[in-house]
């Protein structure tokens, strides 16, 4: 009984005295897997990241710096969306022109 | 079993932020609102009577997937629906689909405010059905023969149509978030529907009298974007 006890306790010891694990003190948001999910979006993702992510964003989510990250992310893309976007690109600018007049042609026949 | 809000707000937030890592496609649900002149319904004394919801409401959804930087191509429809008892008791439906196949360009004149611009195509269906109850002769036979009385057989039939339309409508949508929009649009429809191109069980009959042509229409959506 006493050798079991001293087997268990060393044990118990050895595995306290292991050095950190680096990726433990890693902030979720910051690991590979969520910012290729919110960099390249989640297609990007193989099937088995799917469920390391979705953990990662609850941690993230479960604390304060983590919602704040993510409103920053946020404010960031509606930042690259609003450049990408705030003006036309090519044949769009006709197609808008196009629906434009059509449709004020139209409530210009209704109303008059 | 009461669930906890927090949980509750936890749970939401896991399935929506995943959403937030790309924008190419775009999830819609919403409603509209349109003013067409039911005439053939309207007008029929068998029918469950019409109201505000089931005549001048709409919903719907729809999906659309950014093509080019600033162009989007998508499916979305509305929806009108009626039912009821008809005076003879028969249980009524009567569901008139608007089905948009839509080129839409934007752009966005403010950091959350776009304006966009659709021009669409429309495949259009209608369907009208019936479900009624009555005792079949041949069915009472049989279960007359194993000692059993006169039972009702209910019997389900609809009688189905399809148009062609365009709409064309321009919007405004803000997004809340970068994944999350508000939109709304004013346009109109035009649709070419002809009463007499319904089908009832394979053969060519005259449905109600609708007018359906040139049609102010308005929207109202929220958008989902990933």
């Amino acid at each position: 009984m006493v050798r079991y006890t001293v087997i268990l306790a060393s044990i118990v010891t050895i595995g306290l005295g292991q050095p950190a694990d680096s990726s433990a003190t890693e902030k979720p948001w910051d690991t590979p897997v969520f910012v290729k999910g919110q960099t390249q979006g989640i297609h990007s993702l193989a099937m088995k990241e799917y469920p390391v992510y979705l953990k990662l964003v609850y941690q993230t989510v479960r604390s304060r710096e983590g919602r704040n990250y993510l409103a920053q992310r946020d404010a960031e893309k509606t930042d690259n969306e609003f450049n990408r976007s705030h003006r036309f690109h090519g044949w769009t600018v006709s197609c808008a022109m196009v629906t434009g007049l059509i449709v004020t042609m139209f409530y210009i026949e209704k109303l008059f | 079993m009461k669930i906890p809000r927090l949980f509750l707000l936890l749970l939401i937030l896991i399935l929506l932020v995943p959403l937030a890592g790309q924008t190419k496609w775009s999830f819609n649900l919403g409603g509209g609102y349109y003013e067409p002149t039911l005439t053939g319904l309207k007008s029929n004394t068998e029918l469950p009577s019409l109201g505000f919801l089931n005549t001048k409401l709409l919903v719907g959804f729809g999906l659309s997937y950014e093509f080019f930087y600033n162009a989007r191509l998508g499916l979305t429809n509305y929806i009108s629906y009626h039912n009821g008892k008809t005076t003879a008791g028969a249980s009524f439906t009567r569901k008139l689909t608007y089905r948009t196949i839509m080129l839409e360009t934007y752009f966005r004149f403010l950091r959350r405010f776009e304006m966009n611009f659709t021009l669409a195509p429309m495949i259009n269906g209608g369907s009208i059905s019936l479900d009624t109850s009555a005792p079949v002769s041949e069915w009472d036979a049989l279960l007359s023969s194993f000692g059993n009385s006169s039972v009702s057989v209910s019997d389900r039939k609809k009688m189905t149509t399809t148009w062609l339309g365009f709409s064309s409508m321009i919007g405004l949508r803000y997004y809340l978030l970068s994944w999350l929009a508000l939109d709304v649009r004013a346009g109109f429809m035009n649709n070419w529907y002809n009463e007499k191109k319904w089908k009832f069980q394979g053969k060519t009959v005259t449905g109600p009298q609708l007018k359906l042509d040139k049609l102010p229409l308005f929207s109202f959506r929220l958008y989902v974007t990933w």
